[in-house]
């Protein structure tokens, strides 16, 4: 292969698309996502109205794995997990524990965001028991993203 | 506290479950990584998380998960090293412009539209933890790679290094192999140098400064173990404990500088003197240990962090084939349509393009990293993941339809035997 068309061939196979890269670079400095609520919440009840015996899930934290506006919340030692959504600074998921039948027990979360203080304040209902009326803080030094397992 | 029954049932099931995958895929004609990646896939929460939860609790409490996690790194430093190891410059010899036009178009093409996906996946997979710049960069690098050791495996189980195919493909992604590892060292020195404050300039030189000696001086003195090796005729116990102290050095170097350890072991085993029969007695003493032992530990731990209950409807699926399709189109494209300007025919490069396309492991590495320092998120990584398995799967009888046997022997004449993979 002759050198000058070797050269030729370089620009634009290399050339043009590594200065397509740099604008592109550009354009996306503009672009959002949504806020961050992945890595570990430290769980603090504020209120809770329970009707059955003893509560099925001990949690003093939760785990919130974010993947853009999908959110997988994990509660206490994976013993409950529920998936969801965050739009703007509302979050809402649902789902069971692994310890209790799906159809007769499940979890609904409903919270919001405050990203001055890095705290979620909400309720989680747990069909038929009750409901845990909740703060959450976020641990700092936690994964971002959270252990997605 | 470590629970020695539990790791060492994890390890008895993990390379268990791979050896009769591998062996089941390699009856479809398949290289071994892919049934030890499915494997992998499979004791993670995609399947025995999925089917019984309590099962997979017992098995992979995630208290257990570091000493898994620790074993698995290790492997792959050792890996690394075989692959810098394994890695010969002089397989670029006489390839001279075509392949560096094609490695490099192979790698800027999915880089490009790996960019270009970023501006429609950021603000749809990731949250705003993550700079655009990051998050760009890094699926632009994971969408670039070439899984080296597999194709090398490829080529040489279809017989294919010796044709024209093949010396072009190695020497493409032997260049790949580097360039995109450099392009990876920048990106993690990048998020990394911003989590922790350090100054960017500060540790990009100590980097350079650290390659600079690997490649100029290192490599000298290195030399010198090629003649201890002819010397003695054998890779000794002495050597050999020198070899493994310097792999760990060399990672503790590069952890430290922030470029992540897996570069310096990687590194080590470039500057490793290229003598034909030292690579080959060092290889086979390291191989099988870490090829049976300690890599199915990492694919193990890679499908422990996958999970396709992530993908949870239509439109994350569609991403999902949104991402498999531009890493092809990319990968291949740019391969196969440089291949062809500089001089081969369609089908020899279109060849090229499907065993550029190959990711492999390498892709699963890269997307570890990607995940442990936050720049992607689970089902971001969850797809990429699919990629990496699909790219692998799909090569082998790809290359056979556009390159069949017939053809491989009509080639072989045209060119001389290259020498080490």
């Amino acid at each position: 292969m002759k050198i000058t068309r070797a050269l030729g061939s370089y620009l634009i196979f290399v050339g043009i698309p590594v200065l397509g890269i740099l604008g592109l670079l550009q354009i996306g400095k503009t672009a959002t996502a949504p806020a961050s609520v992945g890595g570990v919440w430290n769980l603090t009840i504020v209120r809770d109205e329970w009707d059955c015996e003893s509560a099925p899930i001990k949690a003093h934290v939760m785990q919130i794995s974010q993947s853009g506006r999908f959110i997988v919340i994990t509660l206490g030692n994976r013993s409950a997990t529920l998936t969801g959504e965050i739009k703007e600074l509302a979050i809402s998921a649902s789902g069971n524990s692994i310890d209790m039948p799906k159809d007769s027990f499940k979890i609904q979360l409903n919270g919001m965001l405050d990203p001055a203080t890095t705290t979620v304040n909400g309720n989680i209902v747990f069909s038929p028991c009750g409901k845990w009326q909740f703060s959450a803080t976020h641990q700092a030094d936690s994964n971002s993203r959270g252990v997605n397992h | 506290m470590l629970h020695l029954p539990t790791l060492l049932i994890q390890v008895a099931i993990i390379i268990l479950l791979a050896r009769v995958a591998g062996g089941l895929v390699r009856k479809l004609g398949q290289p071994q990584v892919v049934g030890e990646m499915i494997a992998g896939l499979a004791l993670g929460p995609s399947l025995l998380g999925w089917l019984s939860p309590q099962v997979s609790m017992a098995l992979f409490p995630p208290e257990s998960l570091g000493y898994l996690s620790t074993l698995s790194q290790f492997g792959l430093l050792l890996f690394m090293f075989l692959v810098g190891l394994e890695f010969n410059p002089k397989v670029l010899s006489g390839r001279g412009h075509s392949a560096i036009v094609t490695s490099h178009a192979s790698i800027i093409a999915p880089f490009f539209l790996g960019t270009l996906l970023a501006l429609y996946l950021y603000p749809r997979l990731s949250d705003e933890s993550v700079s655009f710049l990051h998050f760009a960069l890094f699926l632009g690098t994971a969408m670039s790679i070439t899984a080296f050791p597999v194709l090398a495996r490829i080529l040489i189980e279809r017989q294919l290094l010796r044709s024209k195919v093949g010396t072009v493909a190695i020497a493409c992604a032997a260049v790949d192999d580097v360039t995109a590892w450099i392009i990876l060292a920048g990106v993690v020195l990048l998020v990394r140098t911003n989590a922790v404050g350090a100054p960017l300039a500060l540790t990009f030189a100590g980097s350079l400064l650290y390659v600079a000696i690997m490649l100029w001086g290192v490599r000298r003195i290195m030399g010198r173990l090629g003649n201890v090796f002819r010397r003695e005729g054998a890779v000794t116990t002495e050597l050999f404990a020198l070899i493994v102290l310097l792999i760990l050095g060399s990672s503790l170097i590069t952890e430290l500088l922030g470029i992540h350890a897996l570069f310096g072991a990687f590194l080590l085993g470039v500057v490793m003197p290229k003598d034909y029969d030292f690579v080959r007695l060092l290889s086979e003493k390291l191989e099988s240990f870490v090829t049976v032992l300690l890599l199915p530990l990492y694919f193990a731990f890679t499908g422990l962090r996958t999970s396709l209950n992530l993908l949870t409807n239509v439109e994350m699926w569609s991403w999902c084939l949104l991402i498999i399709g531009v890493a092809v189109l990319g990968k291949f494209g740019g391969a196969a349509l440089s291949a062809r300007v500089t001089g081969l025919s369609w089908r020899d490069a279109g060849a090229i393009g499907i065993l550029m396309n190959t990711r492999g492991l390498m892709e699963l590495v890269i997307l570890n990293i990607g995940l442990d320092i936050g720049a992607i998120s689970p089902a971001l990584f969850t797809m990429m993941v699919l990629m990496a398995l699909v790219t692998t799967f799909m090569s082998t009888p790809l290359l056979e339809l556009f390159y069949p046997a017939k053809l491989r022997w009509r080639d072989l004449p045209e060119v001389g035997a290259a020498e080490t993979v």
